[in-house]
């Protein structure tokens, strides 16, 4: 009799096991499934709510821009005025990258030239300086060793294409190329 | 759970998607906005009337529409200036449009040669090829041609070579990318453009009504013979 109480209360005892393990699995079934919407939900609430920040932010940075937009168009007077003004002076620099002040070779040539030297002809130009004109033999060899020498910076060289002796005078006839 | 799990995934991607295009609109909005901000800084910082100054004297270096009369006071100007004596002034303007604004072609910087004919000393001659660079409207000498034979008591004849510049206005090169202030090479340009001594009457002004024997204008009245007066009347 006591054998067959005992084996009921096992069988009470099992039953009950069973149950709280049931239970057991199904708190820890719920805790997943939970966690696993808060997961949903976070990742789904971050996506969704950065791609909103940054509609926001779109938004925002697009009227900025229309305003700066509508603010240039009200200056658009004073914009095309410097436009102009870069416009002429990118030209003017143009002119000035080709200029050559002839000034420098004539002043040169002239600082050089000795006193019995009479000019007959000179012609300048940027690549060119020619003389003709008649002097003394000292006076013409003055002036030529004025080109002979180390070149002075203003020419590169220098060619004594005729010394002709006068007739009539003591004097010789030149012509004198410098090459700029 | 196999439908939701799709919806997420799917939900997941296309708002990973939306951010992707976002944050790449955002940062050229934001590049945009600091180009523009930069713009309309530039812009505010610079007056009107200081534009428009360095404008006139830009313009009067180098006009913008062919001007015979600015060309022809100013080469009287400078020889009278040197003491020379001119004995022909010429030059051919060819072409004269007002602009190319209806035109198709590219306006460009454009070359008048012009020729004096002058008569003076040596030193005069030089003073005179000195002050050449120096002035405004840009005059650039390309040959000097100096004759001592023929004329008498130290005076030279001596023929000059020279071109004259205009230039219409381009905006075709003009871009939102275009920097619009000055750079410190255009500065430095501009304050050398300054420099030069503005010679000759006021270029051709647009709506201006025309005044026949205007004294002001002509270069060979009597009463603008005198540089002082000429460079008065620029008013620059």
């Amino acid at each position: 009799m006591a054998q067959k109480e005992n084996q009921e209360i096992n069988f009470l005892a099992s039953d009950q096991v069973g149950k709280m393990r049931a239970q057991e699995e199904l708190v820890s079934a719920a805790k997943k499934a939970g966690l696993i919407l808060l997961v949903w939900l976070l990742a789904l609430s971050a996506v969704l709510g950065y791609g909103l920040v940054l509609s926001n932010k779109n938004k925002s940075l697009k009227g900025e821009s229309v305003k700066l937009e509508q603010q240039l168009t009200q200056l658009n007077d004073k914009i095309t005025l410097v436009l102009i003004l870069k416009d002429r002076l990118g030209k003017i620099d143009q002119i000035f990258k080709n200029q050559n002040d002839l000034s420098e070779p004539l002043g040169n040539f002239f600082t050089s030239l000795p006193n019995g030297i009479a000019l007959t002809k000179v012609s300048l130009t940027s690549k060119t300086l020619d003389v003709t004109g008649t002097g003394d033999i000292l006076s013409i060899s003055y002036l030529t060793k004025a080109y002979t020498g180390r070149s002075q910076g203003w020419y590169q060289g220098a060619i004594l294409k005729s010394l002709v002796k006068n007739e009539k005078d003591v004097n010789f006839t030149f012509s004198l190329v410098v090459e700029l | 759970m196999g439908l939701i799990l799709l919806s997420t995934v799917s939900l997941l991607r296309s708002g990973w998607d939306r951010i992707g295009r976002l944050q790449e609109n955002n940062t050229k909005e934001e590049e945009k906005i600091a180009l523009l901000s930069a713009r309309v800084s530039q812009i505010e910082s610079m007056s009107i009337e200081e534009i428009e100054d360095r404008i006139r004297d830009a313009v009067f270096a180098l006009p913008r529409v062919k001007d015979p009369l600015l060309t022809l006071s100013s080469a009287k100007t400078l020889a009278l200036e040197s003491n020379l004596v001119i004995d022909e002034i010429n030059f051919s303007p060819g072409e004269i449009r007002k602009d190319y604004s209806d035109s198709k072609k590219i306006p460009k910087l454009e070359t008048i040669a012009i020729n004096f004919s002058l008569q003076g000393l040596a030193d005069d001659i030089f003073l005179f090829t000195q002050k050449a660079a120096k002035r405004s409207p840009l005059l650039s000498i390309t040959g000097v041609t100096l004759d001592y034979g023929t004329a008498e008591g130290g005076v030279v004849l001596a023929k000059f070579l020279a071109n004259t510049f205009f230039a219409p206005v381009d905006t075709t090169g003009f871009s939102e990318k275009t920097e619009i202030t000055l750079q410190a090479g255009e500065e430095a340009l501009y304050q050398r453009v300054k420099a030069l001594e503005k010679v000759g009457t006021s270029p051709i002004a647009e709506g201006v009504e025309f005044v026949a024997f205007d004294e002001e204008r002509d270069p060979f009245t009597s009463s603008s013979s005198t540089t002082e007066e000429v460079i008065l009347e620029t008013g620059l």
